[in-house]
């Protein structure tokens, strides 16, 4: 009879081996990088711009450049790109972040070279016809009163407004009447002065034997770049009030929460040890808010938080939907969480199960091609190498319950969070 | 391809494994015959229920997350109205800690009183948060009863309504345990850097002596051919006026399923497809609009659903959509779209291809259908399909006495 009590005797070695990316210039001086895997018969591509909404002092001007970058051309107009591009079977985004705007395609091997004649078409050429902007701008000022139906959506958005207040580089949040600011004139004027001419990065997998590649620079590398503008992102303004911000919803069922604030960037060192108090706290099935919110008080589906990074800062987040009459109890549990990791140690069982989980996930984060040359992305938009991620391991692996309690007096201040609510206060 | 190579225990578990050395990691998927469909009407939603208990610990095991976290594991699991599948991915020199815990969730449950009280308000928290509490939630827990009568798809996974889930007593939940969780009841599929030789001994090791229970013979009522058009409106607090057209299809493993599939790609799959185009982008009937199989293993539902322009009555929208479908009927759809959407399929199939976890899902699904080889099939099934297969199905299914209309209105146009 075997012992079902016993555990079985597990290795878990802490050193992986994971692709990385390799590097080629392009004819016109724009680096390639990419992660070959020849047993794929497809090839993912990503160009990567200089361009955010830190850009403009309306974030929805970028961000709808990039939701009709392929709506039309001076060439070719929105069905017939759509036609090309979605003949061949591949698949195209664009769309514009804080910080950079990215250009996406999906295709199979075999068909690489019509869809780059497509997308070099759309980069070089992209002409925001105004037939196309006045139905998308119909159709987002319905999409928003769907999503201001919805408590995480306000959640979020009121969340955004808070962190990143009006006249700030980063303000996001979306009013109703922000689609009224959407012009032609100015879609143009940004797509010229950031994306077409500009340089770019270029990010890929798949099946890149010799002919894709050179297929790739064929017409990637014959894009005409030129100098680009400098970015600047100099408007910071943060958050000074930290009590509740209520959206009331009386009817609701459930209330949405979203407390955080800004904390360091990717690129301080402290960050590894950050990364892994979050995961205590609330990183994964297994966290502190899960363990105490969901399974044993049953409030919620789902409770967690997350760090999410640009150049210069990360934002912290607690994000959950709660049954509403459990909207105080569950900001009262978050708050003795946080307390409770700034006072007590986390025992060593806790963190070696947190350190071993996390060891299991990178392996999974870094296993293949496509999720290899994100890996790299991630850290090389920051202005970092791999060695990064060799200390972000380390750092991980070294840390203790002294330097984990200390991380959390010393970045998770409950008071001067930012506290937003969007249901009933119950 | 995804090669495989599969076994039996005595005791009627299923293996199957595909080998793959590239990887660092290994997926293990464990399905159980037991769905929605399996269910008493008063008392649905109990198989979602009975996963969530899965996690609850077992009889020699207290927790089921710890031990894996403890390993570098990572598992969820998700209810159907046809399967519950249970999975896990982890470093491979983990795998047989996963094997050791889910075959004690197998062999036994904790079955505790407390387990049980917290699951229900989760899964109550789940159902407010994915249906009740969401703008035009509402919509596919009417949907279903509009169009089944008797099979129970007629109600949504998640259950008819929360008190049923509230009802839910331990007595239930062993019995219900009893019946669907045995290892003949089982499909275990792995899929990562393992050879036979190693998995078997583990298997048989972890799972050989758990006894063989009943299996589900899936006795439940089947639909009755539906002769005449079935109608619905419901109000509710929403800023547009949404519409949900359903038509009886085929199942699974019929040979149209793909034709189906692909039928509804060419409807609404990217920009270029045919309601978007039309409907959307020509014509600004609607601002949203989709179509789509349901997908279920018994014969499911074809649905196309839109948002309407706030500048259109229903009415128009669904004439809109009637036209639509009467234009696929009278011309054919043409070779470039049907080739666009296979490509479109190509890629997808070949991207989901590309983890473990989704090979292993994969192969045991297709075994409960009964050939894991469908999985490598599937591609070829999608390339057969003929112009005279989608008008075929066009004419045969996209009608009016097949269909069940539900008008999802906003509350003050009442």
């Amino acid at each position: 009879m075997i012992n079902r009590k016993l555990a079985p005797k597990f290795t878990l070695d802490y050193q992986f081996e994971y692709a990385k990316a390799n590097s080629i210039e392009l004819k016109n001086k724009q680096k390639l990088y990419y992660v070959p895997s020849l047993s794929q018969k497809m090839i993912k591509l990503e160009l990567v711009y200089n361009a955010g909404y830190v850009n403009h002092k309306n974030s929805i001007i970028p961000t709808t450049v990039g939701q009709l970058l392929f709506d039309g051309t001076i060439n070719r107009n929105s069905n017939e790109i759509a036609e090309t591009i979605e003949g061949e079977g591949a698949f195209y985004d664009a769309s514009c972040g804080a910080e950079t705007f990215s250009i996406t395609v999906y295709v199979l091997k075999n068909k690489l070279e019509r869809l780059l004649h497509a997308l070099k078409d759309v980069i070089q050429n992209a002409n925001f016809p105004q037939e196309e902007i006045d139905k998308y701008i119909k159709i987002q000022k319905q999409k928003f009163l769907v999503n201001n139906e919805k408590v995480s959506f306000l959640t979020r958005n009121e969340f955004s407004e808070a962190i990143y207040p009006k006249g700030s580089s980063y303000h996001s949040a979306l009013n109703e009447d922000d689609f009224d600011l959407i012009n032609r004139e100015e879609l143009i004027s940004f797509y010229k002065s950031f994306i077409k001419g500009n340089t770019f990065r270029v990010y890929s997998a798949g099946a890149l034997d010799k002919k894709s590649l050179s297929t790739i620079d064929n017409y990637i590398g014959t894009l005409v770049v030129n100098e680009n503008p400098a970015q600047s992102i100099s408007i910071v303004k943060s958050a000074d009030d930290f009590n509740i911000r209520l959206i009331n919803k009386e009817e609701s069922l459930q209330s949405g929460i979203r407390i955080g604030k800004l904390l360091i960037p990717k690129t301080h060192e402290d960050f590894p040890k950050l990364f892994l108090l979050n995961t205590i706290f609330g990183g994964y099935f297994g966290s502190r808010l899960m363990t105490n919110i969901r399974e044993d008080k049953g409030y919620t589906y789902g409770i967690g938080s997350g760090l999410s990074s640009n150049k210069k800062e990360s934002t912290f987040f607690i994000t959950t939907e709660v049954g509403s009459d459990y909207t105080q109890a569950t900001i009262k549990e978050i708050e003795k969480e946080i307390r409770v990791l700034q006072k007590q140690l986390v025992s060593e069982k806790e963190l070696d199960l947190v350190k071993n989980y996390l060891f299991g996930s990178f392996m999974r984060n870094f296993d293949g091609a496509f999720e290899a040359i994100d890996r790299f992305k991630a850290i090389n938009e920051l202005g970092m190498d791999y060695n990064y991620y060799e200390f972000l391991f380390s750092e991980i692996k070294t840390a203790n319950s002294e330097s984990i309690r200390e991380t959390a007096k010393k970045y998770f201040n409950f008071d001067n969070m930012v506290k937003v609510v969007a249901g009933k206060l119950n | 391809m995804i090669e495989f190579k599969e076994f039996e225990l005595s005791n009627g578990l299923r293996v199957l494994l595909h080998t793959d050395k590239s990887t660092p990691i290994v997926a293990i998927n464990t399905l159980y015959n037991v769905g929605a469909r399996d269910e008493l009407e008063d008392k649905t939603g109990f198989a979602h229920l009975f996963e969530h208990l899965m996690f609850g610990g077992s009889e020699n095991i207290e927790s089921f997350d710890q031990p894996l976290q403890m390993v570098g594991g990572e598992n969820n699991a998700f209810t159907s109205n046809d399967i519950t599948n249970y999975y896990i991915t982890l470093p491979k020199d983990s795998i047989e800690t996963a094997l050791w815990l889910e075959s004690d969730r197998m062999l036994n449950l904790a079955f505790s009183e407390e387990s049980l009280r917290v699951q229900k308000n989760i899964v109550i928290e789940e159902f407010n948060q994915r249906y009740l509490n969401q703008p035009y939630g509402k919509a596919n827990l009417e949907l279903r009863p509009l169009a089944f009568k008797t099979h129970p798809y007629k109600w949504a996974t998640i259950g008819k309504d929360v008190s049923h889930i509230e009802n839910a007593n331990m007595r239930d939940v062993k019995d219900f345990f009893n019946r669907f969780y045995n290892p003949n009841n089982a499909i275990l599929s792995v899929a990562g850097n393992i050879e036979l030789e190693e998995l078997k001994p583990l298997v048989k090791k972890w799972f050989g002596d758990i006894p063989k229970g009943s299996k589900n013979i899936n006795s439940y009522k089947k639909e009755v051919e539906q002769l005449a058009q079935n109608r619905a409106i419901t109000y509710d607090n929403v800023p547009q006026d949404s519409i949900y057209m359903a038509f009886h299809m085929v199942g699974r493993s019929h040979s149209d399923y793909h034709v189906f599939d692909l039928l509804s790609d060419i409807l609404s799959r990217g920009s270029s497809s045919r309601l978007y185009q039309n409907l959307v982008k020509e014509k600004t009937i609607f601002t949203e609009i989709s179509a789509y199989v349901t997908g279920e293993h018994d014969p499911g539902l074809f649905i196309i659903s839109g948002k309407v322009n706030p500048r259109y009555t229903i009415d128009e929208a669904e004439n809109a959509i009637w036209e639509q479908i009467n234009l696929l009927k009278s011309e054919t759809v043409n070779t470039v779209e049907l080739e666009k959407v296979k490509n479109k399929i190509t890629v997808s199939l070949e991207f989901a291809n590309n983890s473990v976890l989704n090979k292993a899902m994969g192969l045991a699904t297709a075994k409960l259908l009964g050939d894991p080889n469908l999985v490598n099939i599937e591609l070829t099934q999608y390339q057969n399909v003929l112009l005279e297969d989608i008008h075929r199905i066009t004419n045969g299914y996209l009608t009016e006495e097949n269909s069940s209309v539900l008008h999802y209105l906003r509350e003050n146009d009442k």
